[in-house]
């Protein structure tokens, strides 16, 4: 597993064609508001209120990769997106900067938590994994003989939750 | 994968899992109530159809800690294609004896849409609110 909160995400690469040289965008971790490891992600919540003691309610996570059937699991960060040009920033919200992927049938988590409410309550599943909130910056890099960076003027800040895995499942 | 799973009892005193949840209920679209005299039963398959989002991002997981960025920041999880059996999560409420009381419950979504590919997409959250009268 690699360092948490990951310290770059790589965006896009392009070789030219000519040169032999190649770019990509990359963003680099610049700020981080929380981090925790091994910590609960809720997936699923139930708040009850009111005469919760006429009801009682189920909570159900059901997370697979059928590797057969070619279905798999995405873990997608979230992130705002500030784009600046010249004295002006845009915003918008993007969910496929950072993504984590389970394939293999072997990943399955099937719970059910059964719940009797005797006071107004909040329930909660999930499962057990690293979570950060943290801000990146985009920067342009080229790998030419003496590479260098430049800072490309967009910012994400983005939350990102992805599951430990246990035996690799 | 490893589960979790948590309870608390006191849900307004700004401990436990009320500060992630009052994120959503404030700060998020709800959906429309929807009210029941047996069970109401909400399924992240079906949530991401009503708001016209995709099965990869159909549970979403709001802020897990107060920190001074935009609410509508959200991780999430998702299948590359749900059915009714492999759907993500789901939450049912039921009363105990049918008739003597009414849920109204609803989930809720995104204030704004997330760039997936070249599309836009409101990310619903298996967070339910049920009020039993």
């Amino acid at each position: 597993m690699q360092t948490w909160p990951p310290s770059e995400i790589l965006s896009s690469c392009f070789t030219d064609p000519y040169t032999g040289v190649t770019a990509c965008f990359i963003w680099e971790l610049d700020k981080v508001f929380y981090s925790a490891t091994f910590t609960g992600v809720p997936t699923a919540m139930l708040y009850v209120t009111g005469n919760v003691y006429k009801v009682n309610g189920l909570l159900h996570e059901h997370i697979e990769a059928q590797e057969s059937s070619g279905i798999y699991v995405n873990f997608a960060g979230g992130a705002e997106v500030d784009v600046k040009s010249g004295s002006s920033i845009s915003t918008n919200y993007e969910a496929d900067i950072y993504t984590f992927t389970l394939r293999k049938s072997y990943v399955y988590l099937d719970y059910v938590m059964y719940v009797y409410p005797s006071s107004p309550s909040i329930y909660a599943i999930g499962f057990v994994g690293n979570y950060t909130i943290a801000r990146y910056k985009l920067y342009y890099c080229v790998f030419s003989i003496i590479p260098y960076c430049y800072y490309a003027n967009e910012n994400a800040t983005m939350a990102i939750a992805v599951p430990i895995l246990r035996n690799n499942a | 994968m490893i589960r979790w799973n948590y309870n608390d009892t006191n849900p307004s005193d700004g401990y436990g899992l009320d500060p992630i949840f009052n994120v959503v209920a404030r700060n998020w679209k709800p959906s429309s109530t929807a009210t029941s005299t047996s069970g109401i039963s909400y399924y992240s398959y079906n949530m991401v159809r009503e708001v016209n989002g995709i099965d990869l991002l159909a549970a979403a997981i709001p802020l897990l800690k107060s920190v001074p960025v935009s609410p509508y920041i959200a991780a999430s999880i998702g299948l590359s294609s749900e059915n009714q059996q492999l759907t993500i999560t789901d939450v049912t409420v039921m009363l105990k004896n049918p008739n003597t009381g009414t849920i109204y419950a609803n989930y809720y979504y995104t204030p704004i849409k997330y760039q997936w590919g070249s599309g836009n997409y409101y990310i619903p959250a298996t967070y339910i609110y049920a009020s039993i009268s």
